[in-house]
């Protein structure tokens, strides 16, 4: 028996459904044979689902079987349309970061934090947007932010310097622009207590967005969920 | 040893078919092997014939025969115009024909929003949809994705889009599947079916 949150479910012709699960003890994929089919335990194993399954996995095999799965939690907001494409980027960015090494507890108990916040925060770009920069510090790849990362002046840093990762200052002049506010508020993000960066959104979101969606397509790789961030959420057409 | 490369072949083309693996491709091929030819050719010239005389409609996207103007639902003078129910696949089509309980008109999307995969509004038929209902007079949408998340979230974006008009928008009942207990039920659907109860 085990905890995890599923972070990718993908169903199969046979009705069997392949789900990836964070645990406290890692990432791990197990098949749910006929999960696909209403009414079963199995259904449980819904996208971002906080579960406990029960499972046999023979010595050699890289997919356990789920026998059982008990629902803990799910967050029915997380469908929304302003929320769901978040929560994709959040699981999507965890399943990347953890592809070649296990991070421990600490990404699922952020994870699973993340996706609480999702769940209910009136802002969820800010969250998703905070817990993302959490998560790549997490793996050891967040931008340095307290001084150039060329030269080691601690002000005025205005700029990204996303293949060297880290803020750089006016002097050395390399790396995509921010200014000394998005600095400040690229090191709340970074740095800072998650409380502060939520209560203290940065002015220019976009610019955020931006400098996020490049420093995780060099450092980890380029995510589909970043790359169609807010279509789902596309205003309505009024029917 | 090794196999010949014709079984090779069969095998690996067996093998990119979803849901088989490397192990049930090769016992594929050896049971096609040992198969009298007529049959084996007949299931070729069938694979063979359904890609090359099948097409998507034009207007539901459901399968139809190609070179026809529309699939059988949407050229059935007989079927209730006005009512349009939106699903992920051309088999959940069949589902609810088999129920026998649904007449109005179909709108296949080909998938469900997942943005983990890359599939936005753009990858489904969605544009079609809007562009479908701004121009045929439905009255009704029944929203009959699947009751994952994804489907959820397909819904969801679905009603936002279509917004308070004059279009009403519904969604397929959430509840119990017939003739099950309710102490074997999920709590997601038995929260939902309790949640979603009808008076009587």
């Amino acid at each position: 028996m085990t905890e995890g949150i599923v972070i990718r479910r993908t169903t199969l012709p046979s009705g069997d459904v392949v789900a990836t699960l964070l645990s406290e003890h890692g990432k791990w994929r197990a098949v749910a044979r006929k999960g696909r089919l209403p009414g079963g335990n199995l259904g449980r194993l819904s996208l971002f689902h906080d579960v406990t399954v029960q499972y046999y996995r023979k010595h050699d095999d890289d997919l356990a079987l789920l026998t059982q799965v008990k629902l803990n939690g799910a967050l029915p907001n997380l469908t929304a349309p302003e929320i769901y494409p978040y929560a994709h980027l959040l699981a999507e960015l965890t399943d990347a970061l953890t592809v070649d090494v296990h991070l421990g507890e600490k990404v699922y108990a952020y994870l699973a934090s993340g996706l609480r916040g999702l769940n209910r925060h009136p802002d969820p770009d800010l969250v998703a947007l905070a817990y993302a920069w959490k998560l790549l510090g997490l793996a050891g790849l967040a931008p340095r932010t307290d001084a150039c990362t060329h030269c080691g002046a601690r002000e005025p840093l205005v700029a990204l310097d996303v293949a060297a990762g880290g803020l750089t200052c006016r002097d050395c002049g390399r790396g995509l622009p921010v200014g000394q506010d998005g600095a400040a508020e690229l090191r709340r993000l970074v740095d800072g207590e998650l409380r502060t960066a939520l209560a203290r959104p940065p002015l220019d979101r976009e610019l955020h967005w931006r400098l996020l969606t490049h420093y995780v397509g060099y450092h980890v790789r380029e995510l589909r969920s970043l790359a169609g961030r807010g279509r789902p959420a596309a205003p309505a057409a009024g029917g | 040893m090794r196999y010949p490369s014709a079984l090779v072949a069969l095998i690996r083309e067996l093998g990119r078919l979803p849901g088989i693996g490397p192990k049930s491709a090769q016992r594929l091929a050896f049971y096609l092997f040992n198969q009298p030819e007529d049959d084996v050719r007949r299931l070729a010239d069938a694979i063979r014939d359904a890609k090359a005389s099948l097409d998507r409609c034009p207007v539901c996207f459901n399968v139809m025969t190609r070179g026809e103007s529309a699939c059988a639902v949407c050229t059935d003078a007989q079927r209730e115009r006005g009512v349009l129910c939106v699903v992920e696949q051309p088999a959940d089509v069949l589902a609810i024909e088999r129920s026998g309980e649904y007449q109005g008109l179909y709108h296949v999307l080909h998938g469900a929003l997942s943005p983990m995969n890359g599939i936005g509004p753009d990858q489904l038929t969605i544009p079609a949809l809007l562009e479908r209902l701004a121009t045929e007079g439905t009255q009704e949408v029944i929203l009959a994705t699947s009751t994952t998340v994804e489907g959820e979230a397909t819904a969801m974006y679905l009603a936002r889009q279509l917004g308070e008009g004059e279009i009403a928008v519904s969604r397929i009942a959430y509840g119990l599947p017939m003739g099950g207990d309710l102490e074997y039920a999920d709590e997601v659907t038995l929260g939902r079916a309790i949640s979603h109860r009808r008076p009587l």
